[in-house]
């Protein structure tokens, strides 16, 4: 007799190879995705620009700004239909990883811009800036503009937020009730200094309460700010020479040290590792900290997270060594909307950087995050009473004496852990501040070397 | 009649199709073994030796980058130092507390069921809450445990604030960890033949010596699992450092992990960072070739005189 049954035997064999064959087919690269046709338009023809732009954003401030940008009509006509697949909340390490693996974004922002472009991830715009009609140079702050270049190449699309980098914030209650008259603000580090022992408070058992200043919170934490308080250059770009041996540098981290002696290193550190769980200002928000060196942001930014602390805010100069007294140094440096070289759509990737400068993105933006652009024509615009502290930013542009475009070297994260360590060895008198800028100096340099950038 | 015994060589068909059906049941797990452990492995050879930043082409360099490591890194001493004190004290204390806590567990004592899911509940927790609950326990300002000295009208403790006191901090974590470990014990114990027990106590034997002359000897094929474990894991150790200190105070808590994840992904130096991976291996595989080469002097395994 004929018999038509499968074995059991057979039926696994032929079970196992197909499962081995959907194993491989979906282990195979995924082919090109076929351009899906723009919302309310027709499909796109074969060999057209795709009608999506993706863009990742490091951090997720934007978010809720973002949401409410691409729902505006402004913005749809703007991108011509093409859709924006956002991602905030997409650190740098995500993004090297896509960039390693041929997948990378059309556009990213919040990323080390000089990092990526000396190496060649990203493209220069000035071609497209030029032929915009949207960005105009006249109407955007100078130092801002120049920022966006390294060398003769404009780096990214300076957008979304961008200004001010250097302000002394401080808690006006907080200082009438350390006894300190809130409208004589210190302006040097001997004044600041003051400061900060009156509103440094222990109990009993010596345990920190409240502190004045942490002067390497926040911008204060970059090497670009003591070097520019002592009227030093760390870094040059031009001449790609480094000074972090400087006897001035040295004797920054001694000064600014003091400030974490006075209120103990082991209480300081304690006190950032909480704050870094909340990002900067989580302890100035919580009342702990009574004066932060912050930018722009960071009226916006606290009356949205604290109002009740915000009504205090007030924000001044930076403070400079008391042989530099006068000076009113201010840094600023763009963020921008950058395009990589590999992006599938750097037309749509432009026109998003185009949009994020326009007063419908600049107004969604100011109100649910806080922050504002160097855009001359929409600060004009903006009330700088809605924020208290932000009148200092805005008048600083035209006043400041020493003006700095800072994070411009491409080595800027390796410095930056090096500076932390050393200077904590001083502030914990472990080390000799000359000593401690003489290792900086030699750790940048092999660095450097290392990297194949010399 | 002689039956003609052929010598065969070869397979037969049917052993051929064995064959080819067997390969193909195991063909996904090769798949993702050859192209998500054995081609990283490779890749990482070749990046090492290489100047590589994820963006621009590798530029190839020899055995600069391991050259540079032991005779021109800032941090590679230091991390060395660190990764070797944290490992060399939790992992034995480890394993310790592990198995006398399971030695206490494996006890006729009330709610021992309940304590034994609560002893395995960190071991599930993931990393990342872990990091966040000890923040909050530990943290000199904001801590629990600070909170209530301060109470007390006594001094903080800066758990993980203070250089001298933030490695002891992780291994006390690492130690609370270690519920896993306490489970493996626990099915040890209970293969440890009661007749032993019943024999030294019929001998006179004190509990101490019980413990140390039975219970100790048949389970330390686990306690040798456990170790080699222990070592592979805590070499690697990264989140809950990461994220409670994130390598300070002044790099008291840069372990080894870290530090290869801040060459790579933060100062773009996949080529250092590949050569990092590498020594790691060879270090892990010494540890462990040791562990095993050592166990013949200490490990007894049922049977064996």
């Amino acid at each position: 007799m004929y018999n038509n049954s499968i074995s059991r035997r057979r039926f696994l064999q032929l079970s196992a190879m197909a499962s081995g064959a959907v194993a491989l087919a979906a282990c195979a690269p995924a082919g090109a995705p076929a351009a899906a046709p723009a919302a309310g338009g027709e499909a796109a023809a074969p060999g057209a620009t795709p009608a999506s732009v993706s863009y990742w954003y490091a951090w997720g401030n934007l978010d809720p700004a973002i949401e409410k940008i691409i729902a505006t009509p402004e913005f749809k006509e703007h991108m011509g239909g093409a859709t924006l697949e956002y991602k905030g909340n997409t650190n740098e390490a995500a993004l090297l990883t896509a960039l390693a693996g041929g997948a990378a974004p059309d556009a990213g922002s919040n990323y080390s811009y000089p990092n990526l472009y000396s190496r060649g991830a990203t493209i220069p715009v000035q071609d497209m800036v030029n032929a915009s009609t949207v960005i105009k140079q006249d109407d955007i702050l100078a130092p801002l503009w120049k920022s966006a270049f390294i060398g003769t190449d404009m780096i990214g699309v300076p957008a979304i937020e961008s200004y001010l980098w250097w302000g002394l914030n401080y808690n006006s209650d907080a200082a009438k009730k350390a006894g300190l008259d809130p409208d004589v603000p210190p302006v040097t580090w001997d004044e600041t200094l003051e400061w900060h022992k009156a509103m440094t408070t222990k109990d009993d058992a010596g345990n920190l309460l409240t502190i004045g200043l942490d002067p390497y919170d926040a911008m204060a934490g970059e090497p670009d700010f003591a070097a520019t308080s002592w009227g030093v250059k760390w870094y040059d770009e031009d001449t790609k020479q480094f000074d972090l041996n400087n006897p001035l540098f040295a004797e920054s981290m001694d000064v600014m040290g003091e400030f974490i002696r006075i209120a103990g290193p082991d209480q300081f550190a304690g006190l950032r590792q909480v704050e870094g769980q909340g990002g900067w200002g989580a302890a100035y928000n919580a009342g702990v900290q009574d004066m932060i060196i912050e930018g722009y942001w960071h009226p916006g930014e606290t009356q949205i997270q604290k109002p009740e602390v915000a009504q205090y805010n007030r924000a001044t100069w930076a403070p400079v060594p008391a042989a530099r007294k006068g000076a009113k140094i201010m840094a600023t440096g763009a963020h921008f909307v950058m395009i990589f070289k590999d992006g599938k759509n750097q037309e749509g990737a432009f026109k998003v950087g185009e949009f994020l400068n326009t007063p419908t993105a600049l107004d969604i933006i100011f109100k649910e995050v806080g922050w504002i652009h160097g855009v001359k024509s929409w600060l004009a615009t903006v009330d700088p009473s809605t924020y208290p502290g932000l009148d200092f930013y805005i008048k600083a542009a035209t006043e400041a004496t020493d003006f700095v475009l800072g994070r411009r070297c491409p080595i800027q994260a390796f410095v930056i852990t090096q500076y932390q360590e050393l200077r904590d060895q001083v502030a914990r008198d472990l080390m000799e501040p000359q000593a401690a800028a003489d290792e900086l100096q030699k750790r940048a340099l092999s660095e450097w070397e290392a990297q194949g950038l010399s | 009649m002689a039956v003609a015994s052929a010598h065969r060589t070869g397979m037969t068909k049917r052993e051929k199709r064995n064959q080819v059906v067997g390969l193909l049941f195991v063909s996904p797990w090769m798949l993702g073994f050859l192209l998500f452990a054995v081609y990283p492995l490779i890749a990482a050879v070749y990046y090492s030796m290489t100047n590589f930043d994820f963006i621009r082409v590798p530029k190839f360099v020899g055995l600069s980058n391991y050259v540079r490591l032991f005779t021109n890194d800032p941090d590679f001493w230091t991390v060395i130092y660190n990764t070797f004190y944290y490992v060399l004290l939790a992992v034995p204390l480890g394993v310790t507390v592990a198995f006398l806590v399971a030695n206490l567990l494996n006890g006729p004592i009330r709610g021992r069921s309940a304590f034994r899911g609560i002893i395995y509940i960190p071991a599930i927790v993931p990393a990342m809450c872990t990091a966040i609950v000890w923040l909050f326990l530990l943290n000199v300002q904001y801590g629990a445990i600070n909170g209530l000295l301060k109470t007390l009208g006594l001094s903080t403790i800066p758990f993980l604030s203070s250089p001298s006191l933030s490695k002891p901090s992780l291994i006390m974590i690492y130690i609370w960890l270690q519920g896993a470990a306490v489970t493996t014990f626990l099915a040890a114990l209970q293969e440890v033949p009661k007749s032993l027990y019943e024999a030294a106590m019929i001998d006179g034997a004190t509990a101490f010596r019980k413990f140390w002359h039975v219970t100790i000897p048949l389970c330390t094929p686990v306690i040798l699992f456990n170790l080699i474990m222990g070592f592979i894991f805590a070499f690697q150790e990264f989140t809950v450092p990461w994220m409670l200190t994130a390598g300070g105070p002044m790099k008291s808590t840069e372990l080894y992990a870290i530090n290869l994840y801040r060459n790579g992904f933060i100062q773009l130096s996949m080529g250092k960072a590949s050569a990092m991976a590498w020594i790691l291996f060879l270090i892990i595989m010494v540890f462990s070739a040791l562990m095993f080469r050592t166990s013949a002097r200490w490990v007894y395994y049922g049977g064996e005189k």
